[in-house]
């Protein structure tokens, strides 16, 4: 399906402050929107758990109060849309992120009460297996190699390293939401301004979307929801290393923290530690 | 259009912009003002120079501005040097300012006054909020920009509302709000000494005390009350909007009704 038959709404605002960001509500047409809908709300059917089995929603990282399912080709297929090299080249685009077709990222589910995120800019590396063919993308394969630390985990895996380039939060499968029920995604112009003094605020509607490069100072975080469950489809495009290390430094390319990100089937919980 | 000289639209200095009566006036009005929207953490949910649009099939093709953009200012009131730089920005950004508009408001209900003690910064903090700043901003406007332009103020009906509360005129007991209803009450009083302060120069100066809004008033309609006050001609007016509706309980000159 062409993004001209997807897209409801391609009036995407882009703001500059507190940081260059995209904002937009409305963004997919109704049957594809609940197509995606549905497909969240089957995979929350199936269960929460506390460890990462690749079909149920599996408890994140120490710190990230939320439950998330990497992406994989095992997803129900409305997410096919989303995971499609036509998106990838739409996001790097709009962005302008030199991006490699490397994708990265998952469904995240907050329950009820969850605690607050931590700011950060996503602009982190990432490992993956295979290069993307043509008019495809490369998802990210734990099974394959692991995504903070690039170790192979099947044989004859030869990883390469990206650096996350731009990152779009897709709201969904919230219902109706007001001021008050939380799990806004907070955006600061500096990472020590007061947690609960954020620059931007934006709010989980259905259907909007956040959308930003992942730079030194795309500093954001998952704001607590003491309400209601708060779900979300978040998804990274890549950049290559050099090109990462050109724009922005090599310090400023933040590792991972040890466990943070964790090996699919073992004892450590798989994450991805965002807002 | 709200039109001043030459069929320009009139300048609004808007303090609270990012707040829910802000917003909803920038919202409403931004096509007939060309509004300063001063905010402090929530920028107004309209359109500013810090937001453009961009198709994202084509985002080559360059951002759209809006024409109606408010031109959105971050600044903290409760900094002195604030406020000259909010005025300089105003000016420098239109060249003048019609209407001045004090919607910022620490509307917090801070308990019992007799705790004083317990919360002596954070009573201080709302009664600089909501009392010295719309002052000392109303007292900027009129030294940087209105002070010599008596002739000019008049022709153009310049004038300042202040947003006060039912608050400052009714007790409502038990609800904990002593500290902010005695800013809206001194809120009141101070516009209304300005309305005679600013008369030898010409510029108006009226008072807007609703009920709680959005529940018991529209904010439509405090938005909508804030612009037929910069239409009128009066001046020293205290306007009460409630479940009564809408009247004028003071006027300058009267005792309180």
């Amino acid at each position: 399906m062409e993004l001209s038959q997807i897209l409801s709404n391609r009036r995407w605002a882009l703001e500059t402050r507190p940081f260059r960001h995209f904002t937009a509500r409305d963004v997919l047409r109704t049957d594809v929107l609940a197509q995606l809908t549905a497909g969240f709300r089957e995979v929350l059917s199936r269960g929460l758990a506390q460890r990462w089995d690749g079909r149920r929603f599996c408890r994140s990282a120490s710190g990230y109060d939320a439950f998330v399912l990497p992406f994989s080709r095992s997803m129900p297929r409305a997410f096919d849309v989303l995971l499609s090299r036509s998106w990838h080249d739409m996001l790097a685009s709009v962005t302008g992120v030199s991006a490699t077709g490397d994708v990265d990222g998952g469904l995240h589910h907050h329950l009820p009460g969850s605690a607050d995120g931590w700011r950060h800019t996503d602009l982190s590396p990432g490992w993956f297996a295979g290069e993307a063919g043509d008019g495809e993308v490369s998802l990210s394969d734990g099974r394959k190699c692991d995504y903070a630390t690039g170790r192979a985990v099947k044989r004859g895996v030869l990883p390469k390293e990206r650096v996350r380039g731009a990152a779009m939060i897709l709201y969904l499968a919230n219902g109706p939401w007001t001021p008050g029920d939380g799990g806004e995604t907070a955006l600061y112009l500096r990472p020590d301004a007061p947690f609960d003094q954020p620059d931007a605020l934006v709010p989980p509607v259905d259907n909007s979307m956040l959308l930003f490069e992942c730079t030194p100072h795309s500093y954001h975080a998952f704001r607590r929801n003491p309400k209601k469950p708060r779900n979300s489809l978040i998804l990274w495009i890549h950049r290559t290393r050099e090109d990462a290390v050109s724009r922005f430094g090599e310090r400023s390319i933040v590792p991972w923290r040890r466990g943070q990100r964790g090996e699919p089937g073992t004892s450590k919980e798989r994450a991805a530690g965002h807002a | 259009m709200r039109e001043g000289m030459k069929g320009e639209r009139r300048v609004c200095l808007l303090t609270g912009a990012g707040g829910r009566l802000g917003s909803t006036f920038c919202r409403l009005y931004r096509s007939e003002y060309a509004i300063v929207a001063v905010h402090r953490h929530r920028v107004p949910d309209v359109p500013s120079q810090h937001r453009s649009w961009v198709d994202p099939l084509h985002p080559g093709a360059g951002p759209a501005d809006d024409p109606h953009a408010v031109f959105a200012v971050q600044a903290d009131l409760l900094e002195d040097r604030q406020i000259p730089r909010i005025v300089e920005l105003a000016l420098a950004r239109f060249g003048r300012i019609d209407l001045l508009v004090h919607a910022a408001a620490d509307t917090a209900f801070l308990g019992s006054m007799l705790t004083h003690d317990l919360r002596r910064e954070r009573m201080r903090a709302q009664w600089s909020l909501n009392v010295e700043v719309p002052i000392a901003l109303s007292a900027a406007v009129a030294r940087m920009f209105w002070r010599d332009r008596a002739a000019e103020n008049r022709s153009r009906r310049r004038n300042v509302v202040h947003l006060s509360s039912v608050s400052g005129r009714t007790v409502f007991p038990g609800c904990g709000q002593s500290v902010y209803a005695a800013t809206k009450a001194a809120l009141e009083m101070a516009g209304l000494h300005m309305a005679e302060e600013l008369a030898p120069i010409g510029v108006r100066s009226n008072v807007l005390a609703p009920a709680r809004f959005p529940g018991v008033v529209p904010v439509e309609c405090v938005a909508e009350r804030i612009a037929r006050f910069d239409s009128s001609e009066g001046t020293g007016e205290v306007v009460v909007m409630d479940e009564r509706g809408e009247r004028v309980v003071r006027r300058k000159g009267q005792s309180s009704s």
